[in-house]
C-alpha cells in the first residue's frame, strides 16, 4: 500500500474542497472495496477523504412517493427499510444476496454504485489491463474469463460490473445525486455508468470533485411487483454470474410498465429496453417472457469461457418474469 | 479400565481459549524488538531474475533489509530421507520456477512498511520462450514421466473377455488447503540456537528440516506450534516461510515475524495437484469385477517429483484377480505440490467411483448392489487378511438410512417443484496407518497430570483426546491434566497427517499412564509409604487417589509424593507399528449417500443431504470425531462443485488467487448430514482399536456427488468441478 493522507470531512462542501485540493483523491465511505485495492496497491490515490461524519445516512419519504436514499445508508439498513421491502422488493432481494452480513453492514448506497471491477486481472496489478492502467491492453481478452461480461463489452474491456444493488436500482430508474463545489445534480441511473468503450478507465458520469449524497427513487408504478434473481456457482458470498430484477404491473390482463435489468452478464448495470417494449401492453405468457429474454441477449458477445451467460440470463429472465407476475396476482 | 469416558463427547479443552482469542497461533506471538517481512513474488512463470533494483524500497524510513536470490547467503537442502514441501531452499539460485517464487522479501519496522517496500522492488527478468503451463498439451505431447506400475493378474486380456465394459478418464484440478492461517512463523535466535513460533503439522520434522537449512544441530532448533489454523496437509512439511523468517532474524538480530499472504497460498505453499486418470474396468454378467486398470497422471513441479498416487485405493478396494495401476508425473511451471486431505485416494477415488457408477449404469444393477458384489474378502494388493473389514456393513446401513430402496433407478425421473432431485452413493476409503511416538505422563504432587507428546493439535482435537486417555486410566478431572503438546523439544511424536496421531499415541499414553501409576504404586507400598507393606496388586486409582480394592482410606497423588518428598513421578510409553502390520491389512472403510437438486432455470446445482456411515475403529471422542468428518464431507462438497485453482495458460499465473474467486463452500452450502459412526474396535491395530479419522471422510464425497449429478440430470460430468455450464443445454 502507497501511503496517503487522510482527512476527515463532515460536510458535503468540506468534503468537495478536501477532495479538490489533490488530483489524486478519493472518497473513503465503507471502504469495502477501497481498502482491498489500496492493500493490494491496485488504487494509490495520494488522498483518502473519509466522507462517513458527513450527514447523510437517513432514508427520506419524498413528496412523490419516492424516497431518497442518503449515500451513507449502509446495505444491510437500506435491505430491511420497510417501505423498500414493501415498494421496492427487488432491491431489497438484491442487496440482501450480495457480498456477507458483516460487508453489508459496512458497505454503503454510494459506495455499491462506485463498486470497482472483480476482473482477476485488474486486481492483480501485473496483467495488461486498460482500466488499471489505460493502454496495456485486456489479459481477460483470451484469459480465463468465466465470470466476464457478454453485453456492453468492448475490445478493450470484459469486465462485469459486480453489485447487485445496482442492478435493482436500475430497474427502478433511479438517479444519483452528487453534489458538487458548483452545485447539485441527478444523474439517471442509466447514464451514471460508462459503457468501457475505447476508456475502460472512466467508469462514471462524476467529475473530479463531485460527491454522491444520495440516491433518488422514484415512486414505483400502483400495482407492480418486482423481483431478484441471482445465480452463482455458491449458495452465497459470490458475485453473480448472472442476475435479472424485473418489474411489471397488471393493467385489465396486460402488462404495463415492464422494468427488466441485468446484473453479472454486462459492463454495467444493464436495461434491456427493448425486451421491456416487447413485454408492453401484451398478455403474460411463457412463450412472451421467452420472447423477451431471447431479446434482452440478442448482440451478446461471448468468450468460450462464458457462452454460458447467455442461456444462463435468458432462463433467469423468463423465471423473474414469471414470479414477478405471481407476485402481482398475489397482491390483487 | 473404566470405560466411562472413552467414546463420550467432552468438549474441547481449548475450546475456550479459540472462541475467546486467547490462544495464540504462530504469527499472534510478539517478541521485543520484533521486526516485520514481506515478499516479493515472481510475476514470470519460467526465467532468470537479472537484478533487484532496490533502492526506493531502502530509501523508505523503516526498511530494514532487503534479502533476494541476488544477493542471500545460501542455505543448505535437506536430505531425501527427509520430507519438505520444497526441496530448494528460497533464494538458493537466481532461476524462475514458477509464478509466485518468492524472489526477495523486504525485512522492515511494520508490517505496513515492509509490504509497501516489497512493491516498490523492480524486477528484473529474462523471461525463458520454453515454458510447461499447459497440462493437455503436455500430455498430448507424451512428456509423462512413468513413477509407478504394479499389477495382478492379466488386466488386459480380461478386460476383453468382460461382459460390460467401462473405459473413461477422469480430471481433478489443482486444489488449495485453503486454511483460515496463512502460512506465517515468528523466529529468533538465542545465540547459535534457534527459536519459531510457526503453524505446523509436525514440529519435529520442522526442527529437524531447519536444522539441516541451517546447518544446526537438531538441539538447538526449537519449533513451537501450540494452535494450527488448519492444516489439511498443507502445514506437514517445511514450506519457505519458516526458513526464511529465521533467516531474516539472522540477518537483522531481531525477532523477525514472515507470512505469506493469501495469494501466497496459491502459489508458494503447495497443493493438490491436478490429475488425469484413465479408468478401464470389465465386469461378468453377474457384476464381478473381472479386470481393473487404473492409470495417473499429476503436474508436478521443475523442482520436485511430487506424486499422487491416485491408483493405488484401487487395487484393493475391491475384489478383483486382474489388477493393473500405474502412475506417472509431468513437470510443469507450478509450485510444488504437496498431500492435500487423503492425498491419492482422494482425486483416485473421484474416478474409480464414478467408473463404478458407469459400469452399475451399463450392467443395469443397482450401484448399491454392484459395490456389495465386489467388496473385498482380503486385501488382494497386499496379499493380506483385514485386521477388519465393515465395508458392506457401512454401505448397507448408509443405504438404509438415506432411503435408497426409494430410489427410482430412471435419470431425471425425480421431480420436486423446479428441480430435479439425483440421488448417488459411493464408496470412502482411507489406509489405516500407524507411526511412533515416545509419551510421557507425569502425576504431580499437586494431584495433577501431565501428558508431554511433540505432536500437535491441528483443530482435530488432539488436546482434548489425550487428556480423555489421562482421565480414562486416572480417574483424575479433566482440568487436572495438563497437555504439552506442540513443542519439538518434547518426546518425539508423531506427525499430524495421514490420519495417523489418535492410532499412534493412544497405545503410548496408555502404557505412560499404567506406567506412572505402577510408579507411584511403588512409592505407596514401599517403608514410609501410606500403603507400606500391601501388596501392589490389591491397590488401585480411582478418581485421581490411590485405594485398597478392599475399601478403606484412600490417599491422594499428593499424599504419596509428599512421603518420599518427591515432586512427581513419570512414566514413558513407546508405540510404534509391530508384526500385526506383516500379518493384516489395515484400512477404514465407510459410505456416502448424496442427494443433489438440480434446477436448470435458475443454473442452481445444490447438495442437499448426505448420509455417511463409517467404520474407523474405537471412537475415542464421538464430539471430535464427527466433527472431523462433518469437516470433510462439506470439504467434498466443495471439491464436487466449487473449488479449482486456475492458471492463466499464457503466464501461468493463478487467476483465483483469493477466497472470492476460489470458491469453498460456505455455511448455506452444508448439506443435511446424517452420520453414523460404527465405533467398532479394530482388534489388532493397537491398544484400544482406535484407527485414524481425518481423511476417510473426504475420500468418496465428489463421486457419491457426481453419481448423484449423473441420476439427475443423466449427464456424466468426469472433469472436477461440475458446474451449472456442464448440465446446461
Amino acid at each position: 500500500m502507497k501511503p496517503f493522507h487522510y482527512e476527515r470531512a463532515s460536510t458535503v462542501e468540506e468534503a468537495c474542497s478536501m477532495s479538490t485540493e489533490s488530483e489524486e483523491s478519493c472518497f473513503l465511505a465503507g471502504g469495502t472495496t477501497l481498502i482491498d485495492l489500496l492493500k493490494l496497491n491496485v488504487m494509490r490515490p495520494a488522498k483518502v477523504v473519509d466522507v462517513r461524519n458527513v450527514d447523510m445516512d437517513t432514508v427520506d419519504l419524498l413528496e412523490d412517493g419516492g424516497i431518497l436514499i442518503g449515500a451513507n445508508v449502509r446495505n444491510s439498513d437500506l435491505a430491511w427499510h420497510q417501505k423498500v421491502r414493501r415498494d421496492y422488493q427487488a432491491l431489497s432481494e438484491a442487496l440482501l444476496s450480495g457480498a456477507s452480513p458483516q460487508l453489508r453492514n459496512m458497505a454503503t448506497v454510494a459506495g455499491n454504485v462506485m463498486q470497482r471491477a472483480r476482473c482477476p486481472y485488474f486486481r492483480d496489478n501485473y496483467s495488461p489491463c486498460n482500466k488499471r492502467s489505460p493502454g496495456s491492453g485486456c489479459a481477460a481478452l483470451g484469459g480465463y474469463a468465466r465470470s466476464h461480461a457478454v453485453l456492453g463489452t468492448s475490445e478493450h474491456c470484459i469486465a462485469t460490473h459486480p453489485s447487485d444493488m445496482c442492478v435493482a436500482l436500475a430497474a427502478f430508474e433511479a438517479k444519483v445525486r452528487v453534489e458538487g463545489l458548483a452545485g447539485t445534480r441527478d444523474i439517471p441511473f442509466s447514464d451514471f455508468h460508462l459503457l468501457p468503450g475505447d476508456r475502460p478507465d472512466r467508469e462514471h458520469a462524476i467529475d473530479p470533485g463531485e460527491l454522491i449524497t444520495g440516491v433518488v427513487l422514484p415512486p414505483n408504478v400502483e400495482g407492480a411487483s418486482s423481483v431478484y434473481l441471482k445465480s452463482r456457482d455458491r449458495a452465497s458470498y459470490e458475485f453473480a454470474l448472472a442476475s435479472a430484477a424485473v418489474s411489471f404491473a397488471l393493467v385489465e390482463g396486460r402488462i404495463a410498465a415492464a422494468r427488466i435489468a441485468l446484473g453479472g452478464v454486462a459492463t454495467k448495470p444493464w436495461r434491456a429496453f427493448e425486451a421491456e417494449n416487447c413485454l408492453e401492453g401484451n398478455e403474460p405468457s411463457s412463450e412472451l417472457y421467452e420472447e423477451a429474454a431471447a431479446l434482452a441477449m440478442e448482440g451478446a458477445i461471448t468468450q468460450p469461457d462464458n457462452a454460458y451467460k447467455v442461456p444462463l440470463a435468458r432462463g433467469l429472465i423468463v423465471r423473474a418474469l414469471a414470479i414477478a407476475r405471481e407476485r402481482v396476482e398475489a397482491q390483487v | 479400565m473404566d470405560t466411562n469416558i472413552i467414546g463420550r463427547p467432552l468438549n474441547r479443552k481449548d475450546g475456550h481459549l479459540k472462541v475467546t482469542g486467547a490462544a495464540l497461533y504462530a504469527t499472534d506471538h510478539q517478541r521485543e524488538g520484533q521486526a516485520y517481512a514481506c515478499a516479493a513474488h515472481s510475476e514470470i512463470a519460467s526465467g532468470e531474475l537479472l537484478a533487484v533494483d532496490a533502492t526506493a524500497t531502502l530509501a523508505l524510513p523503516g526498511v530494514l533489509t532487503v534479502l533476494h536470490a541476488l544477493d542471500a547467503p545460501k542455505l543448505f537442502r535437506c536430505p531425501e530421507s527427509l520430507n519438505v514441501g520444497e526441496r530448494r531452499p528460497p533464494f538458493e539460485d537466481n532461476r524462475i520456477y514458477y509464478a509466485g517464487q518468492i524472489l526477495a522479501l523486504v525485512v522492515a519496522e511494520s508490517f505496513e512498511v515492509a509490504r509497501h517496500g516489497a512493491q516498490l522492488l523492480e524486477l528484473k527478468y529474462k523471461e525463458d520462450e520454453q515454458v510447461s503451463l499447459d497440462f493437455e498439451r503436455d500430455l498430448r505431447e507424451g512428456k509423462i514421466e512413468q513413477t509407478d506400475a504394479s499389477s495382478r493378474g492379466q488386466a488386459a486380456e480380461a478386460f476383453d473377455r468382460g461382459h460390460a465394459r467401462i473405459d473413461a478418464t477422469y480430471e481433478t484440478p489443482v486444489g488449495i488447503h485453503c486454511a483460515m492461517e496463512l502460512h506465517g512463523a515468528v523466529a529468533w535466535w538465542e545465540e547459535e540456537r534457534l527459536v519459531v513460533e510457526d503453524s505446523t503439522q509436525w514440529v519435529v520434522g520442522q526442527s529437524k528440516a531447519l536444522a539441516n537449512t541451517f546447518g544446526l544441530p537438531e538441539s538447538d532448533v526449537e519449533v513451537r506450534s501450540r494452535f494450527v489454523g488448519g492444516g489439511f496437509g498443507g502445514k506437514l512439511f517445511l514450506w519457505s516461510p519458516s526458513i526464511l523468517a529465521a533467516e531474516a532474524s539472522r540477518v537483522v538480530g531481531r525477532p523477525v515475524q514472515f507470512s505469506l499472504d493469501r495469494r501466497g497460498q496459491f502459489t508458494s505453499a503447495g497443493h493438490r495437484p491436478r490429475t488425469r486418470q484413465r479408468l478401464r474396468l470389465a465386469a461378468d454378467e453377474d457384476g464381478h469385477l473381472v479386470s481393473l486398470r487404473h492409470e495417473a497422471v499429476n503436474q508436478t513441479s521443475q523442482v520436485d517429483q511430487y506424486e499422487e498416487s491416485c491408483p493405488d485405493v484401487s487395487a484393493s478396494l475391491y475384489q478383483c484377480p486382474n489388477v493393473s495401476i500405474s502412475q506417472g508425473v509431468v513437470r510443469s511451471h507450478v509450485g510444488t505440490p504437496t498431500p492435500m486431505r487423503g492425498p491419492g485416494e482422494t482425486p483416485g477415488l473421484w474416478a474409480l467411483e464414478s467408473a463404478l457408477d458407469e459400469l452399475a449404469v451399463e450392467l443395469k444393477i443397482d450401484p448399491l448392489e454392484l459395490r456389495l458384489r465386489n467388496v473385498a474378502q482380503r486385501d488382494e494388493a497386499k496379499d493380506l487378511p483385514w485386521s477388519i473389514n465393515l465395508h458392506e456393513r457401512c454401505l448397507r446401513e448408509a443405504a438404509a438410512r438415506f432411503g435408497w430402496s426409494q430410489r427410482n433407478p430412471e435419470v431425471g425421473s425425480m421431480r420436486e417443484g423446479s428441480e430435479v432431485i439425483g440421488w448417488g452413493i459411493a464408496s470412502t476409503s482411507w489406509a489405516a496407518m500407524r507411526s511412533s511416538a515416545t509419551v510421557t505422563v507425569d502425576l504431580l504432587q499437586s494431584g495433577k497430570a501431565r501428558i508431554s507428546c511433540a505432536t500437535q493439535d491441528i483443530g482435530t482435537g488432539t488436546y482434548t483426546v489425550f487428556a480423555q486417555m489421562v482421565k480414562e486410566l486416572t480417574g483424575l478431572p479433566f482440568d487436572s491434566i495438563e497437555v504439552r503438546i506442540g513443542n519439538s523439544r518434547l518426546p518425539t511424536g508423531p506427525i499430524s497427517g495421514g490420519s495417523m496421531v489418535t492410532a499412534t499415541v493412544v497405545p503410548a499414553i496408555a502404557e505412560a499412564t499404567e506406567k506412572a501409576i505402577d510408579a507411584l504404586l511403588d512409592l505407596a507400598v514401599a517403608e514410609d509409604g501410606p500403603f507400606a507393606g500391601s501388596d501392589k496388586k490389591s491397590l488401585r486409582m480411582v478418581g485421581g487417589k490411590l485405594c485398597s480394592r478392599s475399601g478403606g482410606a484412600s490417599r491422594s497423588i499428593g499424599e504419596v509424593l509428599e512421603s518420599k518428598r518427591l515432586s512427581f513421578v513419570s512414566g514413558k510409553g513407546e508405540a510404534s507399528p509391530g508384526e500385526e502390520q506383516e500379518r493384516y491389512s489395515f484400512r477404514s472403510f465407510g459410505a456416502h449417500c448424496a442427494e443433489v437438486r438440480w434446477d436448470a432455470g435458475l443454473g442452481r446445482l445444490r447438495v442437499s443431504r448426505v448420509t455417511s456411515v463409517i467404520d474407523s475403529g474405537r471412537i475415542i471422542n464421538l464430539d471430535t470425531a464427527s466433527n472431523q468428518v462433518y469437516g470433510a464431507i462439506v470439504m467434498g462438497v466443495g471439491m464436487a462443485l466449487l473449488e479449482e485453482s486456475v492458471y492463466d495458460k499464457r503466464t501461468g499465473r493463478p487467476v483465483t488467487d483469493n477466497l472470492a474467486d476460489y470458491l469453498v463452500p460456505v455455511m448455506t452450502d452444508c448439506p443435511e448430514i446424517d452420520l453414523s459412526l460404527l465405533n467398532v474396535p479394530d482388534p489388532h491395530i493397537g491398544k484400544l482399536g482406535a484407527r485414524g479419522i481425518g481423511e476417510v471422510g473426504l475420500t468418496g464425497v465428489a463421486p457419491a456427488i457426481g453419481n448423484a449429478v449423473y441420476h439427475a440430470t443423466g449427464k456424466r460430468i468426469r472433469t472436477l468441478p461440475i458446474r451449472m455450464e456442464d448440465l446446461m443445454g
